[in-house]
């Protein structure tokens, strides 16, 4: 381990439970309008829906991407 | 309650919850694709015929399917509107109170009233992934035990993200520490697809355990509801030889105009009563065609009883199917839905492996460290020394 990996995945604080679940919030968020809105309606609100649930898919490809080394 | 206590309470309701969630994850993955599986493997149409030929009449259809199948009697009639709109789907079984598994399936062309098909129905690939999914081939006991499990996976779902903050605080989002130890690389996988699903497991989990209800759901509805709708015929005896399918199904119909016959159940059967056609009716939104409102008609006068909306823990129960199955947003949705189900694969897959291989830091903090004010270290212990790993 280098240092550059180690500011790469750390934080320089210890962090507050509203900066861990920050992210992973807006991520539940998307998913339930993502698993309602293809209740509500077909066309647009399909359309929102995969839009919506794709982001945590989304946030995965780019945690990989970004991947330590 | 301190960090090791939840600890606890995630290591051991995933535990006892992880061989069953694995077995549920991968004969979903098929199932989420059933429709297209099954269109695949090469389903019986209807043969084209010019647009608007009329259906034959609803008792030429069941007539057509019970000389087909001489001996049976007919327990349930479906339409598939959308995907087969020429098609009635006929369930029949050996006797009207044989044991609901029994389906002897006959399709008949609507229009024509001439069978097309006796697919076998309990048998294949599909049908083995079904069964595993939904109740093991244990019966109701296996389904309310797959129930049962679904809500411990909440409480490992629960935990799990009260577990996320004391291993992520010193983390970005996303961090995923590939170069150190196989075991800070699978937990950093583990935590990362783990919060990304949360939402979506905790649906598709406690929607499949309310779907495992479903028989107790009915038998509610059938001394609630159904009870209330045919009380004067109490006491008359079962109607054995059920007529005027044609009639009734135009009663229900006018009953209910703005919404589609999906299913009949014949009299006797678990979703009728003794003396009755019920006629599900659906609607033409997402919602509204799993919503069914039942429609009941007299089966010797072809005259309508009663039809009034589902109470809630039905209309539950309906709108559980679909948040479980994935089935409402077109196959960009079931992709997903295939993809989030991959995901809580290797979420399980990965608990598991932290589980075995657990380092001697994890047992360590149970020795309360001076000088450190809460007694949640264990964790922070377990954390810190594999980032210096």
């Amino acid at each position: 381990m280098n240092r550059y990996e180690s500011r790469h995945v750390r934080t320089d604080h210890l962090q507050s439970p509203g900066e861990v679940f920050r992210v992973p919030i807006w991520l539940g968020v998307a998913s339930t309008v993502g698993l309602v809105s293809a209740l509500l309606g077909d066309g647009v609100w399909d359309g929102l829906s995969w839009v919506a649930i794709l982001a945590p898919v989304a946030a995965v490809v780019w945690a990989w991407r970004g991947r330590e080394g | 309650m301190s960090t090791q206590a939840w600890s606890w309470i995630h290591k051991w309701s995933s535990l006892v919850c992880t061989v069953f969630m694995l077995l549920l994850c991968l004969t979903g993955l098929p199932l989420i694709f059933q429709e297209e599986i099954e269109h695949l493997a090469g389903v019986v149409e209807a043969p084209p015929m010019p647009a608007g030929t009329p259906n034959a009449s609803m008792d030429r259809i069941a007539q057509a399917a019970l000389e087909r199948r001489p001996g049976d009697v007919i327990r349930y009639m479906f339409w598939e509107q959308n995907e087969h709109p020429d098609i009635t789907y006929v369930s029949m079984a050996s006797a009207v109170d044989a044991p609901p598994e029994e389906n002897n399936a006959v399709i008949v062309d609507s229009r024509t009233a001439k069978v097309l098909d006796e697919p076998a129905t309990n048998e294949g690939f599909m049908y083995v992934m079904l069964k595993l999914h939904t109740d093991m081939f244990a019966g109701l006991p296996g389904m309310l035990f797959l129930g049962a499990m679904g809500l411990l996976l909440v409480v490992a779902i629960v935990s799990g993200v009260v577990l996320y903050y004391p291993f992520t605080r010193r983390l970005k989002f996303g961090a995923l520490r590939t170069q150190r130890s196989t075991r800070v690389k699978w937990l950093d996988w583990h935590n990362l697809l783990g919060i990304v699903t949360v939402v979506w497991l905790l649906v598709v989990g406690i929607t499949g355990s309310i779907n495992t209800l479903n028989r107790i759901v009915l038998s509610l509805w059938q001394m609630d509801q159904m009870a209330e709708m045919t009380a004067p015929y109490r006491g008359l005896p079962p109607v054995t030889q059920p007529a005027h399918l044609e009639e009734s199904i135009r009663a229900a119909r006018a009953a209910v105009p703005d919404m589609t016959v999906s299913l009949v159940a014949f009299p006797g059967t678990m979703f009728s009563s003794p003396h009755h056609y019920t006629f599900f009716m659906k609607g033409n939104t997402p919602v509204t065609s799993r919503l069914l409102k039942p429609a009941l008609v007299d089966a010797t006068t072809g005259k309508l009883t009663d039809s009034r909306d589902m109470p809630w823990y039905v209309k539950t129960l309906f709108l559980s199917q679909p948040l479980h199955f994935g089935d409402y947003g077109g196959l960009p949705l079931k992709l997903l839905w295939a993809v989030l189900d991959i995901f809580a694969i290797v979420v399980l897959g990965s608990g598991v492996y932290l589980w075995l291989r657990k380092p001697k830091a994890a047992t360590v903090p149970k020795t309360r460290v001076d000088g450190v004010p809460e007694p949640a270290n264990a964790l922070r212990h377990t954390n810190t020394d594999e980032v210096a790993q």
